[in-house]
């Protein structure tokens, strides 16, 4: 799988085209949805593993990321929470996994970080023209200013 | 994040594009949006008679 994802090969659009079409991948019997936006987002907030890299991820790690994934609106409301000192989001994430049943933590790692992988891919085709670098300059500029 | 502007030229609503569609398909659609702009965007695979191709591809073995 490693060698697919690597190259810019054919099997790798046939990859990124299922995926656009709506394909899901499965964890323990269920269909897991690819992530969106916000769960993107939310997964960049917890500093998962899966999105800013690690040597090693955690189970707790992986059932946070399944739970954004699977139960994004939910999760949101439970990082909020937290943010605001009424909870943790790990609990939230770890009550709802004792109620998906087994999960086969490999198998969730791998479809987790297979996800997050492909999911820039499309994003990826615009070309960097340096535009948002100027903008962020200008902006500073008329604060100070 | 996408801007309101991006998501109405890929004809999603804010919250289509955060919480139900896949990211991958709104990075490809804000792709599209920009190509019809001009931007000169990487085509991973130029479908211009592709078909074509692999058909003769396939009968000249």
């Amino acid at each position: 799988m490693v060698d697919i994802l690597e190259k810019d090969s054919e099997e790798k659009i046939d990859l990124e085209t299922l995926l656009t079409m709506g394909a899901r991948q499965v964890v323990s019997g269920r269909k897991v949805p690819p992530p969106t936006l916000a769960a993107l987002s939310m997964l960049e907030m917890r500093k998962s593993p899966y999105l800013v890299g690690a040597d090693a991820v955690k189970i707790e790690q992986t059932m946070e990321a399944l739970y954004i994934l699977m139960e994004p609106r939910a999760a949101m409301q439970s990082i909020l929470m937290e943010n605001l000192g009424k909870g943790y989001f790990i609990f939230d994430a770890l009550v709802w996994a004792h109620g998906f049943g087994n999960i086969n933590h490999g198998e969730a790692a791998s479809v987790i970080a297979f996800y997050v992988k492909y999911a820039a891919a499309g994003f990826d085709l615009i070309p960097d023209d340096g535009r948002s670098q100027i903008v962020k300059k200008n902006d500073t500029t008329a604060a100070n200013g | 994040m996408a801007n309101a502007a991006t998501l109405q030229a890929i004809g999603y609503t804010f919250d289509q594009a955060l919480f139900e569609v896949p990211a991958i398909r709104v990075g490809f659609a804000v792709a599209e949006a920009c190509r019809r702009k001009g931007v000169d965007i990487k085509r991973k695979k130029d479908f211009s008679g592709y078909f074509k191709k692999k058909r003769e591809e396939k009968l000249n073995g």
